[in-house]
């Protein structure tokens, strides 16, 4: 596509992990029955009276930070008003011309390269609710089942500028605000479970063009790859639409995940009218200074930024770093048992391999296990020290995973010490070479590769516990002295 | 005088079916306060701040704590239809 120029904003709904609703004390809890997690604030019933959860907006606030957002001191409620049987008050609290969070931006990397993009604004907001579709057709009318479970939850509203200029883009993008999110801890970003979602806008321009082309919403994105695919699908729809001098028109289209298009959903003329007004029964918000610097202060340091200081910090790879920073604790776990065993190749090399695959098939998460970062640093230093093999390593550390034992323990229950006493791994050694004297003479006479084969009868005989690097040392010694 | 047909969009935004003569007589009421305001609108209010907010409360802020929700059967009484625990409700026909 040289043609053409693309363009594509993002906005992205984001549940809060508060524990109530951000109106009333109903718990936010995923699933539970339909309709048991409600009260009279979120069914909208009269003469009730919605009160802001505090923890929802300092979610918000810290989110708003992490994008580098400024905060808006003063903010307020609006109602935005439209009939669907997924809002109980036929308005649902939003914010309209005054959000909370303005003006940020995030970075993010595609193959080796930084880009930013600018965050327009994110806005505080309330969940509908959700409705199930039931089969059922009584006297030719059909009929919606409403659950109102998560109607009221919090949710913040992340709109991005249009600086998005392809379809891969805007999955790196996503993928870097959902680490952002998961790493300040205010929200879940289960897509799955609906807790994040994302609307796409896209236009085409020419080539060298400064105004932007008619833009389509796409809705019903349920996964990064979706996103990525249904632009892909409308870039094409649109620069084909283009070549054939024909107009792309202003309208929201839906996503079909099966037959992998892009299909009208509502036009421009349709669009809903939403009488946005200030929300009489909500006080405007005042955030205090001292408030958001005191959320400042709790920010982490964010995936990108801790990536490139290992990077730099501890000399790892690109790719090493990425795995090693994909979440806040494996990170801190890394962090913390470098203290006690400073080789970050080695500790990388078994946190991402061996520990994570542990941890994948426990299905743990890592301030679940009984495995500290000390433990792991013994261990390493252990194994480091050639006490005992890295198979051997690998075996304690499963122990570890089960029992929540210290390494020194395992190895001792185990007998898994490794023989390291040159005297010792003599006298085996001359046994086995008496043993198999025509694979001496063919060792000598240059068959380099029978040095495995003796190698492997010793840890046979010593079971295991011989240490491989000594055994190869003393055997090469051996048969080449003797000639 | 405001349009008829401007009648029209706000009753259907309203979800509310209007007669023609029901229609005209809105007509008259809805114009008869849009001229009110424009006497309003004549104030000059160059220095005046909107007033959005009829007393000053700011920020009324709750803990985030979960308490007891209703019962289900005192939630779904005002229920125009219910079934499994759902409310039901005519399709809505999108998506
Ligand atoms: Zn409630």
């Amino acid at each position: 596509m040289t043609k053409y120029e693309t363009i594509i904003g993002l906005e992205v709904h984001v549940e809060l992990a508060t524990k109530s609703k951000i109106f009333c004390g109903c718990t936010t809890e995923f699933g539970g029955d339909p309709n048991t997690h409600c009260c009279p604030i979120c069914l909208g019933l009269p003469g009730s009276l919605p009160v802001v959860n505090q923890q929802a907006i300092e979610y918000a606030i810290k989110a708003g930070l992490a994008l580098n957002c400024s905060i808006a001191n003063y903010s307020k409620f609006d109602r935005k008003n439209y009939f669907y049987p997924d809002l109980t008050k036929a308005y649902q609290i939003s914010q309209y011309d005054q959000p909370l969070c303005l003006a940020g931006h995030m970075d993010y990397e595609l193959d080796g390269q930084t880009y930013s993009v600018r965050i327009n604004r994110i806005h505080v907001e309330e969940e509908a609710g959700k409705s199930v579709h039931s089969g059922d057709n009584i006297l030719g009318s059909e009929f919606s089942q409403m659950d109102y479970n998560r109607a009221g939850i919090p949710l913040i509203e992340i709109v991005t500028e249009p600086d998005i200029r392809m379809p891969a883009q805007a999955k790196a993008f996503l993928e870097q605000l959902k680490a952002n999110l998961e790493y300040i801890k205010v929200s879940d970003c289960k897509m799955e479970q609906g807790s994040l979602r994302c609307d796409a806008n896209i236009s085409l321009r020419p080539v060298g063009s400064t105004e932007f082309g008619t833009k389509v919403e796409i809705k019903n994105l349920n996964s990064f790859r979706a996103i990525e695919r249904a632009l892909e699908y409308e870039e094409q729809r649109q620069a084909e639409v283009y070549d054939q001098g024909g107009t792309i028109y202003q309208e929201t289209r839906t996503w079909d995940e099966k037959l992998g298009v892009t299909v009208t959903m509502r036009t421009k003329e349709e669009a809903d009218d939403y009488r946005y007004f200030p929300e009489p029964d909500l006080p405007p918000l005042i955030v205090e200074q001292s408030w958001i610097d005191e959320i400042k202060a709790t920010l982490p340091e964010l995936p990108l930024a801790r990536k490139n200081r290992f990077i730099e910090q501890y000399k790892l790879s690109d790719y090493e770093a990425s795995l090693l920073t994909a979440t806040q604790e494996l990170a801190d776990f890394f962090e913390a048992a470098y203290q006690s065993f400073p080789n970050a190749k080695e500790l990388s090399n078994w946190l991402t391999g061996e520990f994570a695959r542990l941890l994948n098939a426990s299905n743990l998460t890592i301030p679940e296990i009984p495995v500290q970062p000390g433990d792991l640093a013994e261990l390493l230093s252990i194994v480091k020290d050639g006490k005992i093999s890295g198979n051997q390593g690998r075996e304690v550390l499963g122990m570890m995973f089960d029992s929540g034992k210290k390494p020194a323990q395992i190895i001792k229950e185990q007998g898994f010490e490794q023989i390291s006493d040159t005297k010792e791994l003599e006298g085996v050694i001359d046994q086995i070479l008496s043993t198999y004297p025509d694979e001496v003479k063919r060792y000598q006479a240059g068959e380099d590769r029978l040095l495995g084969f003796f190698v492997g009868q010793v840890m046979k005989e010593t079971k295991g516990k011989a240490n491989p690097g000594l055994v190869n040392q003393i055997i090469r010694n051996k048969l080449l002295a003797d000639q | 005088m405001i349009e008829i047909t401007e009648i029209k969009k706000i009753a259907d935004a309203a979800r509310i079916n209007l007669t023609a003569e029901e229609e005209r007589e809105l007509q008259g009421y809805l114009s008869q306060m849009l001229a009110n305001f424009d006497k309003l609108r004549s104030i000059d209010t160059e220095q005046v701040a909107a007033t959005i907010y009829p007393i000053a409360v700011e920020s009324v802020l709750r803990e985030d704590q979960v308490e007891t929700s209703l019962d289900i059967e005192c939630v779904l009484s005002n229920a125009p239809e219910s079934v499994k625990g759902y409310f039901r409700v005519p399709r809505i026909m999108e998506e």
